[in-house]
């Protein structure tokens, strides 16, 4: 008994230095490396206990959720003539900030766990019925997200110009932007959820490129434009949150992790622009914390719902990454959640703990070194691993999902148009449409 | 890393040079039409970046419209395969209708393994026009893998017209002497007499006797479990006839039936009226 | 109200309708069992669309008689404040409606410079006053304000009216449009002149919902009818819900083209009234999709909507009950008798107003 605790623990740890030190690497999801991860345990499967794999890697992602706030916020700084909007963490970064900003996401992140445990006893009561009466409007609630999201995209111009329709260019050029994001993620969804460019062996992770190539590229071509430095950090010994901050971020953030959790393809910040909106409030510390809530939420609540089994829902509630990369070797069972929320707490106040030094430690290796150097990095290990993995086919795929993926940065659009990659075909599949779809497109 | 912390945070890159203005990552300026110049780099990233997307995917496009899906054999799904889309090719041995879900799911065995294919019910039955593919038919499906610890290898269909009948089959009678080890993975109608009954854990195992031979016909308890208790009464004593479509299959090298669709009367019926003379009596 | 609620209420009037419940359902029982529709979110789509309308389009096309653009690097109080004045006295003397428009002043992505226009009914005059540096959530850094930093200008010809005026800031994302009406003996001020007119208006609600109708038809969707109906339902409930601020609409454009005003419930941006609304929408749907659909609730109505609705908003606003509020006067609750309450309530039209431009939609 003593021993199989010791492992356990052995494995949390191992889950949360892993999932560490991978979150620190700049424009690297943790879902790109999870996938790999399982395929190696597999292998060296005799040496391994079979049932430390979810405790490994949920305690992998607690850790990330907590430590994806440094590269997030410290690594990198905006070029102004590059950028249309700042991000709250970026503000602080910039006024010398950074390590307070990264706390604040971390005590929001802390929060989080804390609305996850104390919500889990209620979730078996109201998640399974509420499922079975969401579960057969799934796709219009998807496309009502959708459209939520394309409309309410504000344009970014001030509407300048002499006649009409010079102002009314001058403000859409942005939405324009994002409806075209929006079309090109979306037909790239439908055409590679209809056909196969990658091979079946690497099936696991055929949406590996596409995701690297919509998100982290972009991002780190973005960074490595820009030609501003990260001014100097100061490490203040108090954060500056009041008590009203607190509750209204913790509603905020779970109401936004929440939808990301139990709606399929919607993210955490999709989540967290639908739950501003519905709190109607706004200010940079409430999004910051509430944005570590809701990560909290969006990635390890997700993973959990796979452990709500009872009468209505037999076989849990799936969602969010881990549970696709996992469902091939996890038999979960109802009784384990405690185990797995005990694990969650645990790693949580590890990574905390490692976020505040690691930070400290960021901040001063960044007077060292250039950012770039890391984005260069970054930029090279992610190529050689679509290639690696999912071969010519793959990197063909990351590629046009850069270009996707470089519209909202260079048109500054809300990123999270590029998710219309996985939410268009979901929402007409659950619907019944994706027959007419793949006749549309000549690819049944 | 620099010191100073601007308010104004103006710098020439960000401004007009012409009238001043925050321009922001404009290429021209808004106010006085003014070009930026030195945004040159930024401007011939934004073109590939739109041209590149539209020419990418117009490619992309016609890549996947002239590649064939993989046909795979089911033991070759590995772990690496879960999400893949594949196609698999099989005979159908059983069927499993939800109208509540509005679901089917078709157990195929393609002579390697096994595998599900889950459909919507009713866009498969317009397709159809309600004649649903039957047990025994030789089918073809494209999909995705799903590969679960619990549920085992699932192909999930996203179009009706991606499932297609290969060979319609229809079930030969067979005789329990003609079996070999060929066989294995077919299905076929066996008229025999029940001469013996065993319980396992699991089940219960019947010895079947015809003319030919004798054989064992295993059920397990989920099958019994659907038959109604006059069946299963009658099914389990011995001496009674009865008329089974059973897959022909393997265990410790020695070749076993197991039952199709047990609950339905035309694939499991109990005959009683036979001469005794026409069969003979297996080991007590 | 802000975009979301519109959004989720048109839903949630939407769902009362069983047939629209069934036809978005994905199951063997819906009237189309082999394609599920997305009427749902259709109605969500058109109960954004007043605002959509107002701010993305209508907006552009509004051509001001006055620009008043401030120069980032040599911003001019004086000069700004003497262009404003003499379009109010253009107004009074041309007899004619003066359209001016603000624009902003963005300093860098994240920085604009703050300045407020004010209005002063007792000595005819109006005033810029330029203020600090902001960042895009509104917070100052202190001390960037100029040394001049007001320009005031003396009304010569034109008389503002009591009541229509208020004092506003302008900071970040586009300026605010003023329209200058003379009426009788003074000059009306109409803030945002284009807003809450021919796009919240019932008849056009229904212009806009019936080409539904014919794409429904054309497209082979069942119950093709039904489209427009929901389409208006959820144009026609945006509208309905924003007479609860304090500024109506031209509800029955082109009819009849005049703003009402709105009962002054609460702002368009008021967190708690948002939240509430939200929250009883998403109670409502639920409900209905369960009632004429699934069928797992199985408490009686009045224990669903006090244990899911009741109970969680009594939780929501018990913080608010341990807190001390000043008790206003029961005469003071006679607005005509307190200017300063009428000016509060006049303020709240204008801010509501800014707050929903800023925040339909973002």
């Amino acid at each position: 008994m003593i021993v199989d605790l010791i492992i356990l623990i052995c494995f949390v740890i191992l889950g949360t230095l892993a999932g560490a030190l991978l979150s620190l690497i700049p424009s690297l999801h943790i879902y790109n490396t999870a996938g790999i991860a399982l395929i190696i345990w597999i292998q060296a499967g005799q040496f391994i206990p079979f049932d430390m794999i979810a405790p490994f890697f949920l305690s992998l992602l607690t850790s990330f959720t907590f430590i994806s706030a440094i590269p997030m916020t410290l690594i990198g700084a905006p070029d102004e003539s590059a950028t249309a909007t700042i991000l709250p963490n970026t503000k602080y970064l910039m006024t010398g900030r950074g390590y307070e900003a990264v706390v604040i996401s971390g005590i929001g992140s802390l929060m989080g766990i804390i609305i996850l445990a104390g919500l889990s006893p209620v979730m078996f009561k109201i998640v399974p019925l509420t499922h079975r009466i969401l579960a057969p409007h799934l796709h219009w609630i998807i496309m009502a997200v959708i459209a939520y999201m394309l409309m309410s995209e504000w344009p970014k111009g001030e509407g300048i110009g002499e006649t009409s329709i010079q102002r009314l260019l001058h403000a859409w050029g942005n939405l324009f932007a994002g409806l075209l994001t929006f079309i090109l993620a979306g037909l790239l969804g439908l055409f590679l959820t209809s056909r196969p460019l990658i091979g079946p062996e690497a099936g696991f992770q055929n949406l590996m490129p596409v995701f690297i190539g919509l998100f982290a590229i972009p991002g780190a071509i973005q960074h490595l434009l820009s030609r501003q430095n990260i001014p100097n950090q100061f490490i203040p010994r108090t954060v500056e949150i009041t008590s009203k901050d607190v509750a209204v971020s913790g509603l905020q953030g779970t109401i936004a992790g929440g939808l990301a959790a139990y709606l399929p393809a919607v993210t955490a910040g999709i989540g967290s622009i639908i739950a501003g909106h519905t709190v109607a409030r706004r200010g940079d510390r409430l999004f910051i914390i509430s944005g570590g809530v809701a990560k909290v939420l969006y990635y390890i609540g997700a993973f959990l719902l796979l452990y709500l089994i009872t009468p209505l829902t037999p076989g849990g509630i799936g969602r969010g990454g881990l549970a696709i990369i996992l469902k091939p070797v996890l038999n979960p069972l109802p009784r384990e959640l405690l185990l797995m929320i005990g694990i969650v707490v645990f790693t949580a106040c590890i990574s905390f703990l490692f976020l505040l030094t690691a930070s400290r430690w960021m901040i001063s290796w960044l007077k060292r070194f250039h950012y770039h150097a890391l984005y260069w990095s970054s930029l090279a290990l992610l190529t050689v691993l679509v290639f690696w993995i999912t071969g010519w086919e793959g990197f063909l795929v990351m590629l046009v999902a850069t270009c996707i993926g470089l519209i909202p940065v260079f048109y500054h659009c809300r990123r999270s148009n590029c998710m219309a990659v996985l939410l268009l075909p979901i929402a007409l599949n659950m619907a019944g449409h994706s027959s007419s779809v793949l006749r549309f497109f000549q690819l049944e | 890393m620099e010191n100073k912390v601007s308010t104004s945070g103006q710098t020439d890159e960000i401004s007009c040079p012409s009238c001043g203005r925050y321009i922001g990552p404009y290429t021209f300026c808004p106010y006085c039409q003014t070009s930026i110049d030195s945004r040159v780099d930024i401007r011939v990233i934004k073109w590939i970046a739109v041209s590149g997307a539209i020419a990418g995917l117009f490619l992309l496009w016609i890549g996947l419209k002239y590649k064939d899906i993989p046909t795979i054999k089911i033991s070759d799904v590995e772990l690496t395969f879960n999400m893949a889309i594949v196609r698999l090719e099989g005979v159908i041995i059983d069927i499993s209708i939800n109208q509540k879900k509005n679901s089917i799911r078709f157990t195929i065995d393609d002579g390697t393994g096994q595998a599900v294919i889950y459909s919507k019910l009713s866009p498969l039955e317009s397709v159809y026009n309600g004649n649903l593919p039957i047990i025994g038919n030789r089918i073809a499906a494209i999909g995705n893998i799903s590969i679960s610890e619990i549920y085992g290898v699932t192909l999930f269909l996203s179009s009706p017209r991606r499932f297609n009948i290969l060979e319609k089959m229809t079930i030969k009678d067979m005789k329990i002497g003609d079996l070999n080890s060929s066989d294995i993975g077919i299905l076929g109608r066996f008229k025999a007499k029940v001469v013996e009954t065993r319980t396992f854990s699991t089940g219960r195992s019947l010895t079947l006797n015809d003319a030919s031979g004798s054989i064992e016909l295993v059920f397990f308890n989920s099958e019994i479990a659907k038959l109604s208790d006059e069946k299963s009464a009658k099914l389990f004593s011995k001496d009674f006839v009865i008329s089974i479509v059973s897959r022909v299959d393997e265990y410790h090298g020695k070749l076993q039936l197991y039952p199709v669709r047990p609950e339905d009367p035309q694939f499991l019926s109990v005959i009683e009226n036979v001469e005794q003379g026409n069969y003979q009596k297996g080991p007590e | 109200m802000k975009g979301l609620t519109h959004f989720i209420s048109g839903i949630a009037a939407a769902s009362f309708i069983p047939d629209v419940v069934r036809l978005s359902t994905t199951s063997s029982e819906a009237s189309n069992p082999s394609s599920a529709s997305f009427l749902l979110a259709i109605a969500g789509v058109y109960a954004i669309m007043p605002d959509t309308l107002d701010f993305k389009f209508g907006r552009f096309f509004e051509k001001a008689d006055v620009d008043i653009s401030p120069k980032p690097n040599s911003i001019d109080p004086c000069e700004m404040a003497r262009t404003f004045g003499m379009a109010i006295d253009r107004a009074w003397q041309e007899n004619r409606e003066i359209r001016v428009q603000f624009n902003t002043v963005r300093l860098g992505a994240d920085k604009w410079q703050q300045y407020e226009i004010k209005f002063n009914t007792d000595r005819q005059e109006i005033s810029i006053v330029i203020g600090d540096v902001v960042t895009t959530s509104q917070v100052p850094f202190q001390g960037t304000a100029p040394e001049i930093s007001t320009g005031t200008y003396s009304l010569k010809h034109a008389k503002l009216m009591p009541g229509t005026t208020r004092n506003t800031k302008v900071d970040i994302l586009s300026g605010p449009m003023y329209g200058f009406v003379p009426e009788k003996e003074c000059v009306r001020v109409d803030f945002l002149p284009w807003h809450r007119t021919w796009s919240h208006s019932y008849v056009v609600g229904l212009l806009l919902a019936l080409p539904l109708w014919g794409i429904a038809a054309i497209g082979g969707w069942a119950y093709a009818w039904l489209y427009p109906i929901v389409a208006f339902i959820a144009f026609a409930t945006h509208v309905t819900e924003d007479l609860t601020g304090h500024m109506g609409g031209s509800l029955i454009w082109p009819l009849y083209k005049k703003r009402s005003k709105g009962l002054a419930l609460f702002h368009a941006a008021n967190p708690d009234a948002n939240f509430v609304t939200n929250f009883i929408a998403v109670i409502i749907i639920i409900f209905n999709l369960d009632r004429y659909g699934s069928r797992f609730i199985t408490l009686p109505y009045y224990q669903y909507f006090l244990f899911f609705l009741v109970g969680p908003l009594l939780i929501y606003f018990l913080p608010r009950t341990f807190k001390k509020t000043a008790k206003i006067p029961p005469d003071l609750l006679r607005q005509e008798n307190h200017p300063d309450i009428y000016r509060q309530k006049t303020d709240s039209r204008f801010e509501e107003i800014q707050d929903e431009s800023e925040s339909v939609i973002t």
